[in-house]
């Protein structure tokens, strides 16, 4: 596996991680927070 | 990731971005202002309507190079800006506020879980598409 793959699936299991872990630790925000930022990377 | 694609394959230091997002972004928000609230719609329309002002920007900005590309880019993107805050039917300068959230058949795009899990299929999907 090539080094780009493993930290491209590192940083998509984090995101794919996040929501569950925002509302557990009860901080919506940073659903809203990152998903404008993936927004923002895809139009930028 | 448009970037990587004009800047990076293409070399060309485009300053335009705004202005197709801004399209983009007007042409949903204008359609659900009069009630048209089909996602699929808004996003047909959205993309027309961004792909003619780049394809009308793009003729006349690419017979330049250089720095002369970079600045009439600037400065069609700064018409638009201007234009866009000139409508005060569509808030002005206190820019458009969405009047009703976009719906899809299959997905609902109100509950905030389900819209970040879209938002990153599709960053992941046009990621590997521009890489």
């Amino acid at each position: 596996m090539s080094k780009r793959l493993f930290l491209w699936s590192i940083a998509i299991a984090v995101l794919v991680a996040l929501p569950p872990l925002a509302i557990k630790l009860g901080e919506p925000f940073y659903i809203d927070l990152v998903r404008r930022i993936m927004i923002l990377a895809i139009a930028a | 990731m448009s970037l990587n694609l004009i800047l990076g394959y293409g070399g060309l230091v485009s300053f335009g971005h705004a202005a197709y997002l801004g399209t983009g972004a007007y042409a949903v928000g204008i359609l659900a202002f009069y009630g048209f609230t089909d996602g699929w719609l808004q996003l047909a329309v959205a993309i027309g309507a961004s792909a003619l002002v780049a394809a009308a920007i793009g003729s006349i900005s690419i017979r330049t190079s250089g720095i002369y590309f970079i600045m009439i880019t600037l400065a069609f993107t700064q018409m638009l800006y201007y234009l866009g805050i000139s409508i005060a039917e569509f808030g002005g300068d206190d820019g458009m506020r969405l009047k009703a959230k976009s719906r899809f058949a299959l997905v609902d795009l109100g509950d905030p879980v389900v819209f970040y899990y879209v938002a990153l299929a599709l960053m992941v999907f046009f990621s590997f598409l521009s890489s």
